[in-house]
């Protein structure tokens, strides 16, 4: 169905991207495409790229050659109109630590135009931060940095938002909350393009991810489509593990297995699960779990390892 | 644009640095004054001044040490300190923002490089005008309670008096050359403010280029004779012009206009390099 998407749909097109800093190739040779409606995760280890390609995405970086297109405008020519459609939190949430989270906010939005007090507090309310309007940044704690960070991002109704590390240092609670609020503002059909390390999250929050590594893309696609490509570790919880794990790996579907104290852990394909299931029945095993393990953290790592 | 002007002024406003060329001038202005009023300051400045041997010659009818006189001292005496009240705010427009990282934000924001920049520019020459105003209504203000007014001696290329009326307008408009002096000084600042990405740098970048510059327009040496007419401080003191008897007007407006160039040229060159700076912060 993406693949049919009409120009007026892709809200981000970047292509044959690069960037080099004199000698350093932040980005190499980068094309992907974000659809509108996406939540798309952005994954790479330090130094991948991710900031960098960010920063250009939002006109802070020139880039040395490539096109960036958003909402199907190039950035160059349509920055204004473009940066007016989106919202952005690159990096760390800085803001003026002498004003109060409200002054903050009405001076970015001031930025956009007139902003009213009405869409101000909105915000705050959506972040959770209205009963700390009034108080001075500096005095915030990360977690509330980084809410407001996003507040930010929310003002003047952006069609897309653009997240660079929002979880950066918060806590579990604290990381939660922002992950709960990126899948709320998902639903709002606002798209969102988020860069991570945390492969949990994205895989919790994106439909879709493109994963770069040393400035170039290794792979696009829709998350589960993507995971299932990848090596699938299946947790077999069954009565008798023992006499199990050596029947399992006779099976010619069965690339591997590993025995723990509780449970097998079966190397296989995803569409043979069903297969092993019916062998385990019919051999009297009585089963317990079938746990597909496959996780974004197996399928990156065995991408941006080789 | 009016927004963005608005956002710069309450940034620039909201910070306790803004203030401190206002409470150094507001501190040691009056301090000088009371000295000279109650600390003898009276005859020391009579015998040393433009008033030496004066009174020698001439019978003075009336107040010469005046409001007129002291703000004229005043201005000799703060010329060479106002550029590092001018600089410790025109340095910070971008670098600090870039340090503390609001910069990265606030580019994310539609409006584009150059309105921001004419937004800051607008407020560091404000800032400049404000400082300055300040120093003038002070200095006449309070030398005018303390020391009254009257005519005004001139004693630079023959002696001249001038009435208090054409005091008051020289005094002024040399308040307002000297804005343009100190103008540069900004725009010179707010070039190092884009070029370096600390809080320090560019002011320490800044002073050292005005202080190098007063030195080779200052010291007679045959070695910087070709170079005077280039550098700005050779212009700077053109605000003197207003205390000569005869004002050469021509060469006021010339030296006004070098000025005027150093300002555009320092803005300007600051813009085509915000322009293209990668914001890497």
């Amino acid at each position: 169905m993406r693949a049919m998407a009409s120009e007026s749909e892709r809200v981000i097109e970047i292509s044959h991207l690069r960037k080099q800093f004199k000698k350093l190739v932040a980005v190499a040779d980068l094309s992907l495409t974000v659809h509108r409606g996406d939540v798309f995760g952005f994954l790479g280890p330090n130094g991948a790229g991710k900031s960098t390609t960010i920063r250009i995405l939002l006109d802070l970086i020139r880039p040395s050659r490539g096109e960036v297109k958003l909402f199907g405008l190039p950035l160059r020519s349509n920055r204004v109109s473009i940066l007016s459609r989106v919202g952005a939190l690159v990096e760390k949430p800085d803001f003026y630590g002498y004003l109060s989270a409200r002054q903050n906010l009405q001076l970015f939005g001031k930025m956009l135009g007139n902003t009213t007090n009405k869409q101000i507090d909105a915000v705050l309310e959506t972040v959770r931060l209205r009963d700390r309007a009034d108080d001075h940044f500096k005095s915030f704690s990360h977690g509330m940095k980084q809410r407001l960070g996003i507040a930010q991002t929310l003002l003047g109704n952006p069609e897309l938002i653009i997240l660079d590390e929002p979880t950066a240092g918060l806590d579990p609670e604290g990381m939660k909350e922002v992950r709960d609020l990126i899948i709320e503002l998902a639903q709002k059909n606002i798209t969102i393009f988020l860069s991570s390390h945390l492969l949990h999250e994205i895989e919790q929050v994106c439909n879709r991810m493109a994963i770069i590594n040393k400035g170039t893309l290794i792979v696009e696609g829709f998350v589960q489509e993507l995971l299932r490509q990848g090596p699938m570790v299946l947790i077999v919880e069954v009565d008798q593990p023992a006499v199990a794990a050596p029947k399992i790996a006779g099976l010619n579907f069965v690339q591997r297995v590993t025995t723990d104290s509780r449970y097998l852990k079966v190397e296989l394909q995803y569409q043979d699960i069903p297969r092993l299931n019916q062998f385990l029945l019919l051999e009297n095993l009585q089963v317990f779990r079938l746990q597909p393990q496959t996780s974004l953290e197996d399928y990156y790592l065995s991408l941006v390892q080789g | 644009m009016y927004n963005l002007i608005c956002i710069e002024w309450v940034k620039t406003f909201r910070k306790l640095r803004t203030y401190l060329g206002f409470l150094a001038v507001g501190f040691f202005l009056p301090l000088v004054f009371i000295g000279i009023k109650f600390g003898g300051g009276v005859t020391a400045a009579q015998q040393f001044g433009p008033f030496a041997h004066f009174s020698e010659y001439f019978v003075v009818m009336g107040n010469l040490f005046n409001c007129f006189f002291v703000s004229q001292f005043m201005m000799m005496t703060f010329f060479v300190h106002i550029p590092f009240l001018i600089v410790l705010v025109g340095a910070d427009m971008v670098a600090g923002e870039a340090t503390s990282g609001t910069l990265r934000m606030v580019l994310t924001r539609p409006p584009s490089r150059l309105r921001m920049i004419l937004a800051k520019i607008f407020v560091s020459l404000a800032y400049t005008a404000l400082l300055i105003g300040f120093m003038a209504a002070l200095s006449l203000g309070l030398g005018y309670l303390l020391f009254g007014s009257g005519e005004m001696l001139l004693a630079n290329g023959g002696i001249y008096i001038v009435t208090a009326s054409e005091a008051l307008w020289r005094m002024l408009f040399a308040y307002f050359l000297a804005f343009l002096a100190m103008s540069v000084v900004a725009s010179l600042s707010f070039l190092f403010s884009v070029l370096v990405e600390n809080a320090i740098g560019p002011i320490i970048g800044a002073m050292v280029v005005v202080i190098v510059c007063l030195i080779i327009s200052q010291v007679p040496l045959a070695l910087f004779e070709a170079i005077r007419p280039y550098i700005f401080t050779t212009y700077s003191s053109v605000w003197l012009k207003m205390f000569e008897g005869v004002i050469n007007w021509r060469l006021v407006f010339t030296h006004s206009g070098y000025l005027l160039l150093y300002i555009i040229g320092f803005f300007m060159l600051a813009y085509l390099l915000f322009r293209r700076k990668d914001i890497l912060s």
